[in-house]
């Protein structure tokens, strides 16, 4: 396989990772909470947890691309389903961690 | 404080610099080149314009809400491939459902719409009901569609479009292009929906402060959803007419046109931090960045070297909006 048939199969899901991860460090180890909602938003509950909590859920995200597009060249159904049940995982996570900490 | 009208001259320059430069590229690219100033030029431009602003009109929604929809380009994709697969020509050695008639254009249109504006309103349910952060939600929603749309195609380009399919972007009435028929049609729902109905108020209420838009009744979940919703329908339909415009579609098709419509509605004034914006906005982001492109291919600028100024642009559009944002405040 080429360079360039490797990133049209995976170019997005590794841009993905990429992105993510950066936010998710982001928030854990800089505890930027603004990187995600803004300056706009009201304050949360607890800035510090909230942060962890999320820069967390973030990198499990990422690492959840990650196998998305490693899986996306072994089997497509098996990419497909491992991305879907992470991103439910990581909305309901979200939600409890955004009422445990957040607004 | 009052501000002098050399303030006011300044602040104008500054707020749309961007706009002013890019009149200043095309009025020079039409003085230098030939053809730049011609009637088929301008159809040419506005052809190209009617599938990008039925993309940026649906994202506006998104941005006034100070959200976002990066699954955009993804669900482009898989509209124009959907769109593909239900309208392929009974003779067309590679067609991809072998002993099925093509439908009828607006059914399959209907279909593409509808299926995309499941996938928002899936979307849209993680922002209202999980309170997951809209570029979270649709970058997850991204890849999701993305493997989707890998699985349905099997990776396959898709082409042999019957012609009533592909007239759509050959045809004209009153001389003028059917799929600049529907991006003005797209336009004036949209006019209609941001300024004459109550989900039009409502959205602007959220983007200006969800807090106290709940306080005062609204109903910020249920138009956050719809909000999305709509913006996926309208992607299924720009992924319909991007198909019929190229006679053919894969899952690449639509890439990175997200990012596009973005720095289009901020070139034009939707505010990415929520709240402001209007159809003409989205409409005047899109001219721009469109006359940007076929400037600088008039100008012969080396096709990297056009990624490189359209990434200025939008750099400069999004400073230039949070500091209006940040003037505001």
């Amino acid at each position: 396989m080429s360079a360039e048939q490797f990133l049209e199969l995976a170019g997005i899901p590794l841009l993905l990772f990429v992105i993510l991860m950066y936010y998710g460090m982001r928030l854990w180890i800089m505890k930027d909470i603004t990187a995600i909602r803004g300056k706009n938003k009201p304050p949360v509950k607890d800035e510090a947890a909230y942060a962890k909590a999320a820069g967390q859920l973030m990198v499990f995200f990422a690492v959840a691309t990650l196998l998305m597009m490693v899986l996306l060249f072994w089997n497509l159904y098996a990419a497909v389903a491992e991305i879907v049940v992470c991103t439910v995982i990581l909305g309901i996570l979200w939600s409890r961690m955004n009422k445990k900490y957040g607004e | 404080m009052v501000k002098t009208n050399q303030q006011k001259i300044k602040d104008f320059l500054i707020n749309n610099g961007v706009i002013i430069v890019m009149f200043i590229l095309v009025i020079y690219t039409g003085l230098t080149s030939n053809n730049f100033f011609t009637g088929n030029n301008l159809m040419n431009i506005l052809t190209n314009m009617s599938s990008r602003l039925v993309i940026a009109l649906g994202i506006a929604g998104c941005v006034i809400t100070a959200g976002c929809d990066l699954s955009a380009g993804r669900m482009i994709g898989f509209g124009g491939c959907i769109a593909g697969t239900l309208l392929q020509r009974m003779d067309y050695s590679g067609k991809f459902f072998p002993d099925m008639e093509p439908l009828n254009v607006f059914v399959a249109l209907l279909i593409v719409m509808v299926i995309c504006a499941a996938f928002g309103t899936i979307t849209g349910f993680f922002i209202a009901y999980l309170s997951v952060p809209p570029f979270i939600a649709t970058l997850a929603m991204m890849e999701i569609v993305y493997g989707i749309s890998l699985i349905y195609t099997n990776a396959t380009p898709l082409g042999g479009y019957v012609q009533e399919y592909t007239n759509i972007a050959n045809g004209k009435f009153l001389g003028i292009n059917y799929l600049i028929w529907i991006a003005i049609i797209v336009a004036a729902i949209t006019w209609f929906i941001f300024n004459m109905t109550r989900h039009g108020k409502y959205m602007y209420a959220i983007g200006g402060n969800p807090q106290a838009a709940e306080v005062a009744g609204v109903p910020v979940k249920k138009t956050l959803i719809l909000i999305y919703m709509k913006a996926a329908a309208m992607y299924g339909l720009a992924g319909f007419m991007l198909g019929a415009r190229a006679g053919g579609a894969s899952v690449q098709l639509g890439y990175g046109y997200e990012m596009e419509a973005i720095a289009a509605c901020t070139i034009g004034g939707v505010s990415v931090t929520g709240g402001r914006g209007r159809v003409s906005s989205a409409i005047i982001g899109v001219a721009v960045f469109e006359l940007l492109k076929v400037a600088l291919q008039y100008l012969g600028v080396d096709a990297n070297a056009q990624y490189i100024a359209i990434g200025i642009v939008i750099f400069v559009a999004i400073s230039l909006d949070i500091r209006k944002y940040i003037a505001k405040k």
